[in-house]
């Protein structure tokens, strides 16, 4: 792994995860400040859709570690094996999607090899000794910078939806190798008995219209009139975590990081605030419209109409006009 | 478990750039009551001793105290003022070596770093498997492997079997929170609590600081979305506009 920059890519049922080409625009973009090489790093099995989706990258080389022992995520399996491959060729720098699988494998990865990580990155962009990144803290309504010292290796995680307002394009096919699985890994001590994904059931993601609700709606018994809602504008109800925590909605109805990731044409916030994991599922929302009480919230910072108010005193109003507006058509 | 500002605090810079300091009390990081949450859990069903641990200045203690109040049978705080995650994980995972626990458990983020990069790093420190955002945790037995439900993200999800010693980071709402009696509290509050420095730890200063890679260079609020147009008027008069932007965007 001869580039001095490595992604890592994510995918999942043979299809490359959306994060992955905001990964290759800040590499490349690092790349082209240091004058270094950016290499993407597969691993799984059966990689070839994946690899067909990255031809034209523009990367300057593509790693495909391709092996059964890969075929279902294991945490144990993936570390062990990207980090004895890091080992052998170091890079300089490796970022990595702030996804579930991204947060245990980099956290992990970094301390193995005594390497600097900083997660949860909105930027990043190359200094004189290193790298200065951006970064949420204090519940998301603060923002760090800091310069990380770059003479060893370095580890970050970048947010989604954090792609560079310009992709630098450069054409051209990557190097394809590749890399043969390490021997002699410890069998790992987690063994994955099943595996479940959510899509037997409601797909909100191909919905054009979200009325998505949260904690601000208040009761239970309020949500069969946003379903309503729902239903006359064509569309389908959402839900941020803390609902469905409360079990008043299945988990297939949920945005955010460990829910569904959704770009409808309109999301409409209802009483959700928008904590950093909700916001990360649907930032990038064609038409965002929130109503939140909170004239703070952080749903506000990406939403385009923005109503400070008691939702259940607006709802009413809205689905009669929402009415009106089914009737006209 | 880690002590958090509340909500509304203003974060700022040390003076030498090492550190994001925080003024006013520390609480509990709600993500680690649900780590704690279900340590006790497990310790009522299958027996064992909890530990407590944080590592912070002495305003932290307050943490363990409740920690202590609502059932954990000891607490430990490191003496320490760090904010980065990489030294953070460093000094916990020497910490925790020499407790040899059976299961470590933490919470999925911390409210102020918000990193979620603590827990892999010191199970991969000690040489034992981490599970992010784990949702169930079923164990029947000192010689048995943990049987976990955990999220994928995306909605998926995995059971998995994972031996012992482990680490997991449970998912916020894992088991239900309780509170800790106020006559406990009290009692607690009278308890000296450990406290561990870098020497005991065998860690020099040098050697710390030899791992400090990063500076603060700036620490700002969010800038609003000046793009954010407000729709105002009587509540008709609100729901109207809403309608339009739907109907334009369609």
């Amino acid at each position: 792994m001869n580039t001095e920059i490595l992604i890592i890519a994510e995918h999942s049922n043979g299809e490359l995860d959306p994060i992955t080409s905001d990964l290759m625009a800040w590499g490349a973009q690092i790349g082209a400040a240091k004058g270094w090489k950016t290499g993407v790093l597969v691993a799984g099995a059966g990689l070839d859709p994946v690899v067909a989706a990255l031809r034209s990258s523009g990367v300057d080389a593509l790693h495909v570690l391709d092996d059964p022992a890969l075929a279902v995520y294991n945490a144990g399996t993936y570390v062990e094996a990207i980090a004895a491959l890091l080992a052998k060729a170091p890079q300089r720098l490796v970022l990595v999607g702030h996804t579930y699988l991204g947060i245990e494998m980099s956290g992990a990865i970094a301390a193995r090899l005594d390497a600097t990580l900083w997660s949860n990155c909105r930027s990043i962009a190359a200094s004189d000794h290193g790298y200065q990144v951006t970064r949420p803290i204090s519940r998301g309504a603060y923002t760090s910078a800091l310069e990380v010292d770059g003479a060893g290796l370095t580890l970050i995680t970048l947010q989604r939806g954090t792609a560079l307002p310009v992709r630098p394009s450069r054409p051209g096919s990557p190097q394809i190798i590749s890399l043969d699985m390490p021997s002699g890994l410890p069998v790992s001590p987690i063994r994955v008995t099943g595996q479940t994904s959510a899509e037997l059931g409601t797909d909100i993601t191909k919905a054009d219209i979200l009325v998505a609700v949260g904690r601000g709606i208040g009761e239970q018994e309020h949500l069969r009139e946003y379903q309503d809602l729902a239903d006359i504008l064509g569309g389908s109800i959402a839900s941020s975590r803390p609902l469905v925590d409360m079990g008043w909605l299945p988990v297939d109805y949920q945005v955010g990081l460990s829910g569904r990731t959704v770009q409808p044409r309109v999301y409409l916030a209802c009483g959700i605030s928008g904590s950093m994991q909700h916001l990360a599922g649907m930032r990038s929302s064609k038409v965002i419209i929130a109503i939140n009480e909170d004239p703070n919230a952080p749903i506000f910072e990406v939403a385009h109409y923005g109503i400070v108010g008691d939702i259940n005193a607006i709802l009413p109003e809205l689905t009669q006009a929402a009415k009106l507006g089914a009737n006209a058509r | 478990m880690k002590a958090v500002p509340g909500s509304g605090v203003s974060p700022g810079m040390s003076d030498d750039g090492t550190r994001i300091v925080n003024d006013g009390d520390a609480f509990v990081n709600e993500s680690d009551d649900y780590a704690l949450e279900q340590a006790l859990m497990l310790k009522r069903n299958v027996g064992g001793k909890v530990t407590a641990i944080t590592l912070g200045t002495v305003k932290s203690q307050d943490i363990l105290h409740t920690s202590l109040a609502k059932g954990a049978d000891d607490a430990i705080r490191i003496d320490a003022d760090e904010f980065d995650p990489n030294i953070v994980s460093f000094l916990l995972a020497r910490a925790l070596k020499n407790l040899n626990a059976d299961l470590i458990l933490t919470g999925v983020e911390s409210a102020d770093g918000m990193a979620s990069q603590v827990p892999m790093a010191i199970a991969a420190r000690l040489g034992m498997p981490c599970v992010y955002a784990v949702t169930r945790v079923e164990w029947a037995g000192e010689d048995q492997p943990l049987v976990l439900t955990r999220e994928l993200g995306g909605g998926r999800s995995q059971t998995l079997e994972v031996d012992k010693p482990a680490l997991l980071c449970v998912q916020a709402g894992i088991v239900p929170l309780t509170y800790a009696p106020v006559v406990k509290l009290i009692h607690a509050r009278r308890k000296g609590i450990p406290s561990l420095k870098l020497n005991d730890l065998e860690i020099t200063a040098d050697e710390l600081a030899a791992r400090r890679k990063t500076k603060v260079t700036s620490v700002q609020p969010v800038e609003k979305n000046s793009t954010t147009q407000w729709l105002t008027g009587s509540v008709q008069a609100i729901a109207t506009q809403i309608m339009e932007k739907i109907v334009e965007a369609r």
